[in-house]
């Protein structure tokens, strides 16, 4: 075997890694050392990259890589897990490495596997011309649960998107454990777990030449495009996926972020006339691809399972005219079924007269009779599989003497669901795991993408260990770690890479906002703002209360009471009715979450919507975001014995660091627009809110005391000072709080801060302004020509100031209803009937 | 709005002596408590073309007036109309009309085979695979023991397709009762089988999986069956319902119905509609609508006899 490094490694026998020793199983290959015990040529650098690193160092190694993927909000979704979203992905900096020769051979197994089930997927939504013949028989077509009916006949579409599953066995030899035709993941994950891996282990270890990822998805993205009905040459593309709850939701944002698309879910679409159309925030934009992340059954509520809410009513029609490009098609879910992997060299011979390439790990389909009796027969030495689900795999040595005779008795009543595959050993590679080197079990995850007759494969992919040694199970759920997958090009490759990189990649039409992810922006400004603002004024009643710990002045404890009605503005207060609220009370103001209306309240609900936005976030407003929650979760463990105006500031540090970082990277066609808007509103509403409670109340032990609040509870205490001085009137802290334009945080401020914010929705200024900014202006206007003297003592603020106030806050309310009418009105209740 | 679903009208055999023509008109009508602001629907309407039935005319009328729809052909053969309402409707109104012009199926030699030589094992391949979809259990046909010994007991071993047959359509038409409501569209074999009461949709249901369960091929039928007032009394308008019943697939006749329902063979008074699974594969109309509220659907049915010259006259 040629030396393909560049770097001479003197030939060793064993690993020495001083302090760190390496010993492969005796029952299994080892990806880097071979039976003598020598490191294999394609790993000797990353062998010497060993040399002279102590357990110390690995340990680092670990945690660095952790804490990079924890900055970049890399998570896996577990399902029904305590931790929720925010579990973290488990990657093992050290990668999987491949040399060229064993690479090819998968490379071209690869293209031809994804070529075959491109043709087996037409021929079954078509003349189905493999089962008249015979070679498949059709009960593992007709009798799939996933099989569906309704697509049989469309317009034949090609399977862009494929990976499979590749494990090798004891003899060096990989083999196919599992085909993923309908949706499949993982692409994502290897983009980060490279750019982690380099990061963590600096230059030193990557001085061979990598091949990069970037064409990958480069050719992803143009097969893709060229789905397009009509040979539209710049398509709308977007990536429907199943939202928030998906255990694989980082990833769909993360990829349309790389791809330059539009992350989408069932409700931002609809189909009209067999087309679909994106909702977005000005009108509908048709769509031409969508790359599809949400199953087959559940994408169309019409014509699959009609409780679906994901789906999209019509999809199914969309694609069966040919009106809209499906990366994968409804219906290549079905090809999932490891009840055709027996049946694929006699596929392979009729579609495309070859052999097949790669052989896939033996599988006995329970639908015939004698396969069926040998799995019964030898149920301890298989893995048995449904043909509809690619998890819930059962390993015949693990199950209790009853669970047996179950699982035989349902294999018995149907068994063409059913499959028994060989127990395969598969090979191991060095993963950290106590500060130290052990053999873990790969499985490697693979990528295609094409157009049915040529496909591009990704250089390397996504390799899955086991969590120990004993055990083949790989999956991320079961806590499985990840690895960056390293294919080691010869000398000159890198001339190859620069050459095929595209000369021109046009700039396409950026991501498309949608209705429902402007209306989110919306909503997550207001919650934020709300909990800021109440946040402020919990913060000016403990000053207060201070002051009257420390005086004992009757006049503060009655703006105490006063300020009572103000802090309920926001949250009810429950139970007998105290004169003051206890600071334990307090305290549940801000912290605790299940209190509708606290800040904790506000501030998770402005997070779980941040999470649905997760494409839109910069790296930085990503980090501004998690801080807040981490906050929220620390503070809520460690709330007792903590004085609480403690809690207060890092929680506004936090919320300025999350408006800070989002301004400074949020377009406002990306959203900015909304997020500024619904702050602003929010504000405008809450000032309002706040005097208008409040006017009701003045007399003249309060007075002072009130006006001092209401301007330090809005940020403007210091600002009055430096304009006024000591001297706090009702005629300055008007003049300052509402009607002073250099006054940034002063109501007439924050509503002019609107005005252009609405222009730029307005799609022809020309014609003049639009009905929301005549809004805005019909509030804007009067507090422009407003004069505070006119509201100069209790009397008046009590009548003139109450009822300028009052027709301020219609002006607003309505203004949040012309908003929510006009640009999201996307979400509706749906029905279903059948009759 | 009119759309006629109709093929070309097919030739009756000559086998044929009596031509019964029949007028079908089929009212569903959705009163919705909200505004419906778009519909997406899908329709299986338009009777069969069937060697002993002929389609004379078909015609969907959809009021508000859809603004897209299409006619495709499912995987069963039965033909299937989409349509999308895209203005707000407070209501939605289907209305299929239909001249059929029917004649009995007689049955042949076939259908005095010992049972079991018409189970789906003993099929040929190119059969199996054509007739796949009906020989296993299916989402609201689902096996069901009870139904199993129930057909048993009406299969015995060597016994007659047909006279099987008959016998356990006549078993099921006695030990259940029809009762309008007592079951839903969603109601589960096994809940019939302990109510022991509900509508044809019900019977056919428990009639094709016990013919399942004996490995034989069943098939879950929608269509329509002439009724008769009482003595006497003047037929009404929208009386009748939309009608199921089962057929079994018998290997040199074709497919061979038999309505539990009724206790008789399906012969020139019913209409053949669609075939499927089972319910959920040919529902007369599904849909699914954004903003206008569950609500119950008003169906009329009004069946009547024609004769030719009405046929030649017709509207």
């Amino acid at each position: 075997m040629p030396d393909t490094t560049p770097l001479t490694v003197p030939s060793q026998t064993g690993l020495d890694l001083n302090d760190v020793p390496y010993s492969p199983l005796a029952t299994a290959y080892d990806e880097m050392m071979d039976a003598q015990g020598k490191v294999r040529p394609h790993w000797q650098a990353f062998a010497k990259y060993f040399t002279g690193v102590s357990r110390n160092d690995l340990d680092n190694l670990n945690k660095d890589s952790q804490r990079r993927l924890k900055e970049q909000g890399v998570n896996y979704n577990v399902y029904n897990d305590p931790e929720g979203m925010r579990r973290p992905w488990l990657l093992d900096p050290l990668p999987m490495v491949f040399s060229e020769e064993d690479w090819a051979p998968l490379e071209e197994g690869l293209q031809q596997r994804a070529r075959l089930f491109s043709a087996l997927l037409r021929d079954i939504m078509g003349n189905q011309t493999c089962l008249k013949k015979g070679l498949l028989p059709p009960e593992i077509v007709f009798q799939h649960p996933g099989y569906l009916r309704s697509m049989v006949g469309g317009v034949p579409s090609p399977l862009t998107l494929y990976a499979a599953d590749l494990a090798r066995g004891p003899d060096g030899t990989w083999w196919v454990l599992s085909d993923r035709t309908q949706g499949p993941s993982g692409a994502g994950y290897v983009l980060e777990a490279r750019m982690v891996t380099k990061r963590v282990l600096g230059q030193g270890a990557v001085d061979y030449s990598i091949a990069p990822l970037a064409q990958y998805f480069y050719h992803l993205k143009r097969h893709v495009a060229a789905l397009a009905p009509d040979n539209q040459s710049d398509p709308t593309i977007v990536l429907l996926s199943s939202g928030i709850g998906n255990e694989v939701y980082f990833e769909h944002a993360y990829l349309v972020a790389q791809l330059g698309i539009t992350l989408v879910e069932g409700d931002d679409l609809t189909v009209r006339q067999g087309k679909v159309y994106l909702k977005t925030v000005d009108d509908l934009k048709q769509v031409d691809v969508i790359i599809r992340r949400v199953d087959d059954v559940y994408s169309d509520p019409l014509n699959f399972r009609g409780d679906s809410m994901l789906g999209v009513p019509g999809l199914a029609q969309a694609q069966a005219l040919g009106r809209v490009g499906m990366a994968n098609p409804l219906g290549s879910g079905m090809l999932e079924s490891p009840a055709i992997l027996p049946f694929l060299p006699g596929l392979s011979r009729h579609f495309l007269s070859e052999e097949l390439k790669l052989p896939e790990v033996a599988t006995w389909w329970c639908g015939q009779e004698k396969e069926r009796k040998h799995v019964i027969s030898k149920i301890d030495s298989l893995v048995i599989k449904r043909v509809d689900r690619a998890t819930g795999v059962v390993y015949g040595n693990k199950l209790t003497k009853a669970q047996k005779t179950d699982l035989i008795n349902r294999i018995k009543a149907e068994p063409w669901l059913y499959v028994g595959q060989q127990l395969l050993s598969f090979s191991t590679v060095p993963t950290l795991a106590d500060s130290a080197l052990h053999p873990r079990h790969l499985v490697l995850r693979t990528f295609a993408a094409g157009d049915g007759e040529q496909y591009d494969v990704m250089p390397g992919g996504l390799t899955r260990v086991s969590p120990d040694a004993n055990s083949f199970v790989v999956s991320s759920q079961m806590g499985g770690l990840s690895k960056d997958t390293w294919l080691i090009k010869g000398g000159g490759s890198m001339r190859d890479v620069l050459r095929l990189n595209p000369a021109k990649q046009r700039r396409t039409a950026s991501a498309i906002l949608t209705s429902r992810a402007a209306e989110n922006l919306f909503w997550l400004a207001r919650y934020m703002e709300r909990g800021e603002s109440l946040l402020r004024l919990i913060r000016a009643y403990l000053r207060q209360l201070e002051n009257y710990f420390d005086y004992g002045d009757d006049t503060d404890a009655q703006v105490l009471i006063n300020l009572k009605p103000l802090i309920e503005l926001y949250c009810k207060v429950e139970g007998k009715q105290q004169r003051l609220p206890r600071l334990d009370v307090l305290q549940g103001f801000i912290l605790d979450s299940r209190h509708t209306g606290s800040v904790a309240y506000n501030l998770r609900a402005a997070i779980r919507t941040a999470y649905t936005l997760r494409d839109l976030w910069s790296g930085d407003c990503w980090r501004a975001i998690e801080e807040l929650e981490e906050l929220l979760d620390y503070t809520e463990k460690n709330q007792k014995g903590v004085a609480l105006d403690q809690f207060i500031q890092p929680f506004l540090t936090g919320l300025l660091a999350f408006w800070g970082a989002s301004q400074e990277s949020l377009a406002l066609d990306q959203g900015g627009l909304w997020l500024q808007l619904g702050k602003r509103l929010e504000r405008s509403q809450n000032t309002v809110n706040s005097v208008l409670r409040l006017c009701h109340v003045f007399s003249e032990e309060n007075e002072a005391g009130l006006r001092h609040v209401l301007l330090e509870s809005n940020d403007c205490l210091n600002s009055h000072r430096r304009r006024f001085g000591t001297d706090l009137t009702y005629y300055t802290t008007w003049q300052h709080l509402l009607l002073e334009p250099t006054n940034p945080r002063s109501l007439v401020s924050t509503v002019s801060a609107m005005e252009p914010l609405l222009g730029y929705l307005n799609p022809n200024p020309h014609r003049g302004l639009m009905p929301l900014e005549k809004r805005v202006l019909s509030g804007l206007t009067p507090l422009r020509l407003a004069d505070a003297s006119e509201w100069h003592n209790t009397e008046l603020t009590k009548t003139e100031l109450a009822e300028f106030l009052n027709e301020q806050m219609a002006t607003f309310s309505q203004f949040g209803l012309d908003i929510e009418h006009q640009y999201f009105k996307h979400a509706q209740p749906i029905t279903r009937f059948m009759r | 709005m009119n759309t006629n679903t109709s093929n070309t009208p097919s030739p009756l055999p000559d086998s044929c002596a009596e031509v019964s023509y029949i007028r079908v008109r089929h009212e569903t009508l959705y009163r919705y408590p909200g505004l419906a602001s778009l519909a997406y629907n899908k329709a299986w309407l338009a009777p069969l073309v069937r060697l002993e039935q002929q389609v004379l005319e078909h015609r969907v009328r959809i009021d508000p007036k859809p603004r897209f729809q299409h006619v495709q052909t499912d995987s069963f053969g039965n033909r299937v109309h989409y349509f999308e309402v895209h203005k707000p409707h407070q209501q939605l109104k289907v209305t299929s009309e239909a001249v059929v012009g029917r004649c009995p199926k007689p049955l042949n030699d076939a259908c005095q085979f010992p049972w079991e030589q018409i189970t789906y094992h003993s099929l040929q391949a190119r059969q199996k695979m054509e007739l796949c979809s009906f020989a296993y259990p299916s989402p609201m046909a689902p096996y069901h023991e009870e139904a199993k010994d129930y057909a048993q007991s009406c299969f015995s071993p060597a016994r007659p397709v047909a006279e099987s047959l008959l016998d356990f359509a006549g078993r099921i038409y006695r030990d259940f009762s029809y009762e309008s409501g007592a079951t839903q569209v969603d109601t589960t074999l096994g809940e019939f089988l302990d109510i022991r009461k509900g509508v044809c949709q019900d019977f056919a249901h428990l009639a094709v999986s016990g013919l399942r369960s004996l490995g034989l091929v069943a098939a879950y039928v929608s269509g329509y069956v002439m009724t008769y007032p009482p003595e006497g009394e003047e037929k009404r308008q929208g009386a009748d319902a939309s009608h199921a019943w089962v057929a079994l697939y018998v290997p040199d006749y074709g497919w061979l119905h038999v309505d539990p329902t009724n206790n008789m063979w399906v012969s020139d008074e019913h209409v053949i509609v669609a075939i499927g699974r089972d319910y959920s594969d040919v529902p007369p109309l599904k849909g699914v609508c954004y903003g206008a509220g569950q609500q119950q659907p008003e169906v009329a049915v009004t069946l009547e006899r024609i004769s030719r010259e009405e046929l030649s006259y017709g509207h």
